[in-house]
């Protein structure tokens, strides 16, 4: 019975780690960009969705898609803003270093806005947590076998994994699903066949980042909001995105739910004292014997 | 031109040996001229933010009050705050910059135990005067450091009177329990655990989250399964709301007991119905009738419009351990000042204050239990008899079955 339950609140957590890594895989498969703000745009999920709540009214599980929208375009804003200059620079550039100095000044970049994004929220939103209130949180699904479970935390997971499907539909069968996959498999050809790499770059930011609010507007009413969720997170993406071979979007999926389930089980066999190590074990060993991931890098 | 080099170099020298000079002689001395300047340092960003909001506050109202009084001997006090992020490496470049720039008088600080331990020898080398309102690890004030005061119960005095009453009330058979990872979770555990373990208690669980886990369902399923009669928890109040409603959402309605770190409105906010039945300690309760501890959160509600949290208080009483020992010292001689706070006894915030030889408050530590009164959640007392506003109602009378 422990073992069920460890199971099934394994794989719930699993699909929101899913969500959460397919958009920062999705943001490194396209763009070439490993973004350390990742997890503050999960935190700017839970807290627009928490203002939405106070200014509206409404339950957050109406209003986290919102917030995602919001969130989503100030992805946009950012990747004019910041990401496109530093891309236009990419195109002049020549050889080997100057690609290498590229990344890291990506890297520094996103690490700033990390910041920028935790001390930002700090002053609007204050050091004190919060909590989102919705009535399905109080409402608990029981199951036969002493099994249950919030009826929010099953609402969450059944959003996860619709999204995770749809995404899955839209990058596979429409037009610009696959102006994006044939950006991130070569953005010079796809540039050369018509393809507009800046409005897919805008149209990537949005996803991505429009994912991670959702994740966390889901999950603020379940756990709380507080300036510093994201960065508890962002490490726990990273994981999921190595693990399930970074840019590939299936991969993230299959690896997040890998995760979700190896740390609760690896808690209830190893003691929890290992939950967290549990992840970083898995990640390891796919390094170590599949340097590419789960499922390969890249491949959409 | 070889010359003119060697010229230049040992002019620069001896430029920066007479600024150095200047600027030591006129930072010597502490407390020179009309005004003292003591320190607070408090986690003002990151994950705790919450909790040095409430030192920072209770500082600034302190300070306040001081001046309004007509200051310490004469001297207004000045107050400068830095912040830690509840980072060692941070907070010790903090403490350099009040030690050596600012050439402050005492420090206030720190909340995180980790911090206080890593900064506590410089400013003992400094022979300047640390007041610690919050942090609790038991070995701070057992290091034998003249100039160390600790405002609050330490994590041993809390712990023990939390298991004793725990035994003696509840008297479980069987206890689990669940803290965080690291050395305020592990030192917790392993004091409650052995102090009910000598009294026949045994442990069927023993489970840790790490710092930044938000979910514990696999924590509390555990311990759900090995069915004790009551749950000891060492957790902020963020993890502790989280623990609280993902337990009561896997059907565990057991007993769960907490440490002081709970202690506040905003939990109760935070937690909601789920914080209900919880039993915890408490260093100070808002409603207290007594006199100092009313005229303090009438204060400081004037000034924040909240209440204060019990580290408020912490941090309240260390600034009034402060006055009253320069004031019975009448010096400023931080030797003198050290030994007559020593001897101080006084009515904080907390109630009746007065140190031991290590600097440690013999402070009351309170249990408390959230009830509903008049539809509204309250930390009701229940320990000691004289502070006793209730009776335990146990889960079962509350959750029913």
């Amino acid at each position: 019975m422990e073992l069920l339950e460890q199971i099934l609140f394994g794989l719930m957590i699993g699909g929101i780690y899913g969500v959460i890594g397919v958009g920062l895989t999705m943001i490194f498969g396209v763009m070439r960009l490993s973004n350390f703000a990742h997890g503050e745009f999960y935190m700017l999920g839970a807290y627009f969705t928490y203002t939405f709540v106070t200014l509206i009214g409404g339950d957050p599980f109406l209003l986290a898609p919102l917030a995602a929208i919001a969130v989503g375009a100030v992805g946009i804003v950012i990747n004019r803003l910041l990401f496109k200059s530093l891309y236009e620079e990419l195109k002049e550039a020549k050889g080997a270093a100057a690609f290498y100095f590229q990344d890291l000044k990506f890297i520094m970049l996103t690490i700033g806005l990390s910041i920028l994004f935790v001390d930002l929220a700090l002053v609007l939103w204050g050091p004190i947590p919060i909590s989102i209130p919705s009535p399905l949180t109080k409402y608990i699904v029981k199951l036969p076998g002493d099994l249950s479970f919030s009826l929010a935390r099953l609402i969450a997971f059944v959003v996860a994994i619709a999204t995770l499907v749809g995404l899955y539909a839209f990058l596979k069968f429409t037009k610009t699903g696959r102006a994006i996959r044939a950006t991130a498999q070569n953005p010079s050809a796809a540039m050369l066949v018509g393809v507009n790499i800046y409005k897919i770059y805008d149209i990537t930011m949005f996803l991505s980042t429009g994912l991670a609010a959702l994740a966390g507007g889901i999950l603020g009413p379940i756990y709380n909001v507080y300036p510093t969720m994201g960065l508890d997170v962002v490490a726990k993406a990273f994981v999921v995105v190595i693990t399930g071979g970074m840019g590939n979007v299936i991969g993230s999926i299959l690896a997040g739910f890998l995760i979700g389930l190896a740390e609760s089980l690896g808690g209830l066999f190893l003691g929890t004292e290992y939950k967290q190590v549990v992840a970083f074990v898995i990640m390891i060993i796919v390094l170590w014997v599949r340097p590419e991931g789960i499922l390969g890098g890249g491949r959409k | 031109m070889a010359l003119s080099k060697s010229v230049l170099i040992i002019g620069v020298v001896a430029l920066v040996v007479i600024v150095a000079a200047a600027f030591y002689l006129t930072q010597t001395g502490p407390a020179a001229g009309g005004t003292v300047k003591v320190g607070l340092i408090a986690p003002l960003t990151g994950g705790l933010a919450e909790h040095g909001l409430d030192m920072k506050q209770a500082a600034i109202l302190a300070v306040d009050e001081i001046n309004k009084q007509g200051g310490i001997l004469g001297k207004k006090v000045e107050l400068v705050i830095e912040d830690t992020e509840c980072n060692p490496t941070k907070a010790t470049a903090a403490v350099q910059r009040l030690l050596t720039q600012e050439n402050v008088y005492a420090i206030f600080g720190e909340y995180c135990s980790t911090v206080t331990l890593a900064v506590q020898p410089s400013i003992m080398e400094a022979k300047r005067l640390l007041f610690v309102p919050v942090s609790v690890a038991t070995k701070i004030t057992e290091q034998g450091y003249k100039y160390t005061f600790r405002t609050c119960a330490n994590q041993w005095m809390q712990t023990t009177q939390n298991a004793d009453w725990v035994v003696e009330h509840l008297k479980p058979k069987t206890a689990a329990m669940l803290g965080v990872n690291d050395d305020y979770g592990r030192e917790g555990l392993k004091i409650w655990g052995d102090r009910v373990k000598s009294k026949g208690v045994k442990i069927v669980a023993e489970e840790y989250f790490d710092k930044g886990s938000t979910d514990f369902t696999s924590q509390l399923s555990k311990i759900k399964a090995a069915n004790p009669d009551v749950i000891f928890v060492v957790a902020n109040i963020r993890d502790a709301a989280n623990i609280l409603r993902q337990a009561h959402e896997i059907g565990l309605y057991k007993q769960f007991v907490m440490l002081g770190g709970v202690t506040s409105d905003e939990f109760l906010k935070l937690a909601d119905d789920d914080a209900l039945g919880l039993v915890h300690v408490s260093y100070f309760e808002p409603t207290s009738k007594r006199p100092v501890a009313a005229e303090f959160v009438k204060k400081f509600r004037e000034r924040w419009g909240r209440n204060p949290a019990m580290y408020a208080a912490g941090v309240w009483d260390a600034f009034l351990a402060f006055k009253l020992g320069v004031e019975k010292a009448g010096t400023w001689d931080v030797d003198k000042v050290a030994d007559a706070i020593r001897s101080l006894k006084f009515e904080g915030a907390q109630g009746t204050i007065y140190f031991d030889e290590n600097g440690q408050a013999q402070t009351k530590v309170l249990l408390v239990q959230v009830q509903k009164v008049g539809g509204e959640l309250k930390r009701v007392i229940l320990y000691p008899p004289a502070d006793k506003q209730g009776e335990y109602i146990p889960p079962e009378k509350l959750y029913g079955g």
